[in-house]
C-alpha cells in the first residue's frame, strides 16, 4: 500500500474547478515532484492533502495516508495529522517563522502541541535541529539573526520534528541564492532516503525536480498532462505543454553577436558605498563600462552588493568614492537629470514596481516627465499605445489598473515604462526572477527582439544564471562587493576561473546537466 | 466585504448629527436669542420635548445650535491639523535624516503635553473664545496627522514603483504628491474622523471651562456647565447636552474604526 495516495482528487472553490481528477501515489522515502507554472495548482493540491484549502472550497475524491481517508475530516482530527504525520515547508523563510520566538522553541512547539513534554520537546527539537543541518549553538537564536538557509533549515526541523512520514515541500529553495539551493535540496533528498519519509517537491524549477525526484507529476490548469518516473519521463515528453515548459527551463545560449565598440555608455570607476553601521563595504572599488547596444549580466548572490551598485549606476544613491559616468559625464543623484532619460531600469517586483492607483497609460508614460517639454495628451497616448503594441499587450490594456494583469504582463509594462523615452541604456533588477519558466521565456524573447530592434543596451542584475546565459553576451560576477570575474558569457560558462563562479555555475541547477547526471549509475 | 454593524451605526450617528447642523441653519422649534423667563426649567413635554432652561430658552433649539459650534471647532482644528501635520509627515518621510529628526522631535515635545491642559493655556493666554479654541485644539491635531502620514509614508518609500518614480526624475516633494499622498489618504481620512470626534470632546471640555466659545452663542459644553448647579431639580438640562456629546462622539469613533477596519491594510492581512 502506498504512503500517500491521491484519488480523482477534485477541488471547487466557490464553485470555480481548481482541481480535476487528480490521482497519483508516494511511496516512502519517495520523492515525487509536482511542477508546473504558476496557477496550475500545486500548492492547492499540497494545501487539499492537508485540508487546509480555502473557505468556499468543495473537495471530493480521495486522499489517502496509509489508507486512512483523510479528505473532508472535520478540522480537529487533521490537527493531530498535521506536523505529526505529514510536515510542511513553505516557499518564504522569512515570514515562516514567528519573529518572537527562539528556533528551539519553535520547533519545540510542534512537539508540545503533539502532546510531548516540555523537556522531552526541547530534546526533539534540538534533535531535529541538528538533523536540518544547523549547529546546536544557534538553537537560541531569533530568526532574524539567521541567514536565510538557515531558516530555511529551521522551517525543515520545525516541519520534521515528529519524523512525519509525508513532507510536503512548497517551493522550498526559489527564495535562497543558488549555493543554499544546493545545500538544502541535499539536506531533503538525505531526509527521505534516511528517514525513509515520502517527500513532496511542489517547484516551478524543472532542473531541481529532475535533479531530485524520482517520480514527476505535470500539471496543467488543475489536471496532470503526464507523470512518471522522472528520467524517463523527461526523456520522452509526450505532451506539447510539457515540451514547452521542459525548452523554457533550458533555454539556449544567447548566440554569439559581434563585440560592441565604440565609447563606454555607462561607466563605473572604483565605485566605494558602504553603509553607517555595516561591516564591510557593500561596494568596494568597483569598475565596469557598458558599450552601446550591449547585453551584460551582472551576477551575484544576495549580499553580494549588486542591489547597491544597481542604486549607484542609476545615480539614486551617492556614492563615497569614485565616480559613474553616463555617456562620458558624471552622474550623480543631484544635478544629471537632463541625463537621466539615457538611463531606465526595470525593477524585480511584478506586484511592487507599480503604483495600484495609477492606469497603465499614466504608468508608462510617468518617465516622460523628463521630456525636456511636456508631451501634449494625445501624443502621451499614442506613444503608450504604440509601446503597448511592441510589448505585446492588448491595446485596451491602456485604461486598466496594474492589478488587473499577471505576472508576466505587469513585467511587459515595466519593460514599456523603461522604454517611453528611448533610453540608451535599460537595467533589469531581477526583472524576470518571480515569474516561472514559461513566462520568462515570453519575456526573454521580447527582450532579446527589442534589443535588436532599439539598439538599447542591457544590463540585467540577477542571480538566476540560466537568464544571464541566455540573453547576454558579457558577464560580470559579483561577490562582497567586488567583481571576481568578467568575460564572454559563453566562455565564462564554459570555463570559469574564479573559484565563486565556479562554484555558482556548479551549484545552478541546469535540466539537461541534471538530467544526464541522473542516467549515470 | 459587508459594513460591520459598528460602521453602520456610526454612519448613523454621524449622520444625525450632521443634520442636526444642517437643519439649524434653516429650523429650530424656536427663536433661542429672546428670553421668557415665564417658560423657564420646563421639564419635558410636546411643546418642548427636551425641556427649556432657566432663561425658559427651548432645549432642542439649544442642542441644534451648539451642534453648528461643534462642528465648526472640531472640523476646523481637524482641518489645521490635517494641513499642517500631513505635510510636516511627508517631509520627514521624504527626507529621513536631521529634517525628520526635527520634525519628529518637535511632535514629541507637544505630544509630551497633556492636551487638555495646553488648550486652557492658550486659551488662557490668548483669551477665551471659539477662534482660539480652535487654534488650541489644532495645535494637537498636527503631530497626530504629522506621524500617520510618515508611518504610512515610510512604508511607501521602500517599494518599487517609488524608484521608478525616482527614475523617472520626480523628485521627492512630486513623488509625496503623487504616490505616497493618494496611497496614504485612507489612513488619513480614518485619522481625521477620530480627530474631529477628539475636537467635539475638547471643545466640550473647554466651553466647559468658560474657556470655548461665549454666551449667547449655544454650546454643548456650556450647557453642561450650566446645568451642574440645577442638576437636582433640573435633571434634563444635563441629560440631553450630555447625550448629545456622547452619540456624536461614539458615533464618530464607531465611523472611524470602521473605516480603519476596511482600509488599514495591517488588519486586512490578519482578517481575509
Amino acid at each position: 500500500m502506498s504512503l500517500l495516495s491521491v484519488d480523482h482528487l477534485t477541488l471547487t472553490i466557490h464553485g470555480r474547478p481548481v482541481l480535476n481528477g487528480l490521482s497519483f501515489t508516494v511511496e516512502p522515502g519517495e520523492i515525487v515532484g509536482l511542477v508546473g507554472e504558476s496557477g496550475s495548482g500545486k500548492s492547492l493540491t499540497a494545501l487539499s492533502i492537508l485540508g487546509l484549502t480555502p473557505p468556499g472550497s468543495v473537495a471530493t475524491g480521495a486522499v489517502k495516508l496509509d489508507g486512512q481517508n483523510l479528505l473532508n475530516r472535520p478540522d480537529r482530527d487533521l490537527q493531530a495529522v498535521r506536523g505529526k504525520d505529514i510536515g510542511i515547508v513553505f516557499q518564504e523563510p522569512a515570514t515562516a517563522l514567528n519573529p518572537l520566538l527562539t528556533i528551539g522553541a519553535q520547533v519545540a512547539e510542534t512537539a508540545r502541541i503533539h502532546g510531548h513534554s516540555k523537556t522531552a520537546a526541547r530534546a526533539l527539537a534540538a534533535e531535529a535541529l541538528v538533523r536540518a543541518g544547523l549547529s546546536p549553538d544557534l538553537t537560541d537564536r531569533y530568526p532574524h539573526e539567521l541567514s536565510g538557509g538557515q531558516r530555511q533549515r529551521a522551517a525543515i526541523a520545525m516541519a520534521t520534528v515528529l519524523k512525519p512520514r509525508l513532507l510536503i515541500c512548497d517551493e522550498p529553495t526559489t527564495a535562497l541564492d543558488v549555493t543554499t539551493q544546493a545545500q538544502i535540496l541535499e539536506l531533503l533528498k538525505a531526509l527521505a532516503r534516511e528517514q525513509g519519509c515520502g517527500l513532496i517537491l511542489i517547484t516551478h524549477d524543472l532542473a531541481v525536480v529532475v535533479g531530485l525526484a524520482d517520480r514527476t507529476v505535470i500539471l496543467k490548469d488543475g489536471a496532470i498532462v503526464e507523470q512518471g518516473p522522472t528520467v524517463a519521463l523527461f526523456r520522452n515528453l509526450t505532451h506539447p505543454y510539457s515540451r514547452q515548459l521542459a525548452a523554457d527551463s533550458a533555454p539556449q545560449p544567447a548566440t554569439a553577436r559581434a563585440e560592441a565598440k565604440g565609447d563606454p555608455l555607462l561607466e563605473a570607476r572604483d565605485v566605494v558605498r558602504s553603509y553607517p553601521g555595516a561591516k564591510g563595504r557593500a561596494v568596494d572599488g568597483i569598475s565596469l563600462a557598458i558599450r552601446p547596444g550591449e547585453r551584460v549580466g551582472l551576477v551575484g548572490e544576495s549580499g553580494s552588493g549588486k542591489s547597491t551598485l544597481l542604486r549607484a549606476l542609476l545615480a539614486l544613491e551617492p556614492v563615497q568614492a569614485g565616480e559613474i559616468a553616463l555617456a562620458g559625464a558624471p552622474f550623480r543623484p543631484s544635478g544629471g537629470k537632463d541625463r537621466r532619460v539615457l538611463i531606465q531600469a526595470v525593477f524585480q517586483d511584478p506586484v511592487g514596481s507599480f503604483d495600484p492607483r495609477w492606469r497603465v497609460e499614466d504608468l508608462i508614460a510617468e518617465p516622460l516627465h523628463l521630456s525636456a517639454t511636456p508631451v501634449p495628451k494625445a501624443e502621451r497616448r499614442a506613444r503608450v499605445a504604440a509601446l503597448l503594441d511592441k510589448v505585446g499587450l492588448p491595446a485596451d490594456a491602456i485604461d486598466r489598473y496594474p492589478h488587473q494583469f499577471s505576472g508576466g504582463q505587469r513585467q511587459r509594462i515595466a519593460i514599456a515604462r523603461a522604454l517611453i523615452v528611448e533610453p540608451r541604456i535599460v537595467v533589469l533588477d531581477e526583472a524576470v526572477s518571480a515569474l516561472d519558466a514559461t513566462v520568462r521565456g515570453r519575456i526573454l524573447e521580447l527582450l532579446d527582439k527589442l534589443s535588436d530592434e532599439l539598439g538599447v543596451a542591457w544590463l540585467f542584475v540577477t542571480h538566476d544564471l540560466t537568464v544571464v546565459r541566455a540573453v547576454t553576451d558579457r558577464v560580470l560576477v559579483m561577490q562582497a562587493g567586488r567583481i571576481v570575474e568578467e568575460g564572454p558569457t559563453a566562455r565564462v560558462f564554459a570555463a570559469p576561473k574564479h573559484p565563486y563562479t565556479q562554484a555558482l555555475l556548479a551549484a545552478a541547477p541546469d535540466l539537461e546537466t541534471a538530467l544526464a547526471g541522473r542516467e549515470q549509475p | 466585504m459587508k459594513p460591520t454593524p459598528g460602521l453602520i451605526i456610526g454612519i448613523l450617528l454621524t449622520g444625525l448629527f450632521v443634520a442636526a447642523v444642517a437643519l439649524s441653519f434653516v429650523w429650530t422649534p424656536y427663536d433661542v436669542s429672546t428670553l421668557d423667563v415665564a417658560q423657564r426649567l420646563l421639564p419635558p413635554s410636546a411643546a418642548h420635548w427636551f425641556g427649556t432652561d432657566h432663561f425658559g430658552r427651548d432645549l432642542v433649539s439649544m442642542i441644534l445650535l451648539g451642534a453648528r459650534n461643534s462642528l465648526a471647532v472640531a472640523l476646523v482644528a481637524a482641518g489645521l491639523g490635517l494641513l499642517i501635520g500631513v505635510p510636516l509627515g511627508l517631509l520627514g518621510a521624504a527626507r529621513g535624516g536631521l529634517v525628520d529628526e526635527l520634525v519628529m522631535r518637535t511632535n514629541d515635545l507637544i505630544f509630551a503635553f497633556p492636551s487638555l491642559l495646553l488648550a486652557i493655556l492658550i486659551t488662557a493666554v490668548a483669551g477665551p473664545g471659539a477662534i482660539n479654541a480652535i487654534i488650541a485644539i489644532g495645535v494637537f491635531n498636527i503631530p497626530v496627522f504629522a506621524r500617520v502620514a510618515r508611518g504610512g509614508a515610510l512604508s511607501l518609500w521602500k517599494r518599487d514603483y517609488i524608484l521608478a518614480a525616482r527614475v523617472a526624475g520626480k523628485g521627492r516633494w512630486l513623488i509625496s504628491l503623487q504616490h505616497i499622498l493618494p496611497n496614504i489618504a485612507g489612513l488619513l481620512i480614518v485619522q481625521a474622523t477620530i480627530q474631529f470626534s477628539l475636537g467635539i470632546l475638547a471643545e466640550a471640555g473647554l466651553s466647559y471651562v468658560g474657556l470655548g466659545a461665549q454666551p449667547p452663542t449655544p454650546s454643548w459644553g456650556r450647557m453642561l456647565n450650566e446645568a451642574q448647579t440645577m442638576i437636582g431639580f433640573a435633571p434634563w438640562l444635563a441629560i440631553f447636552p450630555g447625550l448629545a456629546v456622547v452619540l456624536t462622539v461614539l458615533g464618530l469613533n464607531l465611523l472611524g474604526d470602521g473605516l480603519r477596519d476596511r482600509y488599514d491594510p495591517r488588519l486586512a492581512e490578519g482578517r481575509s
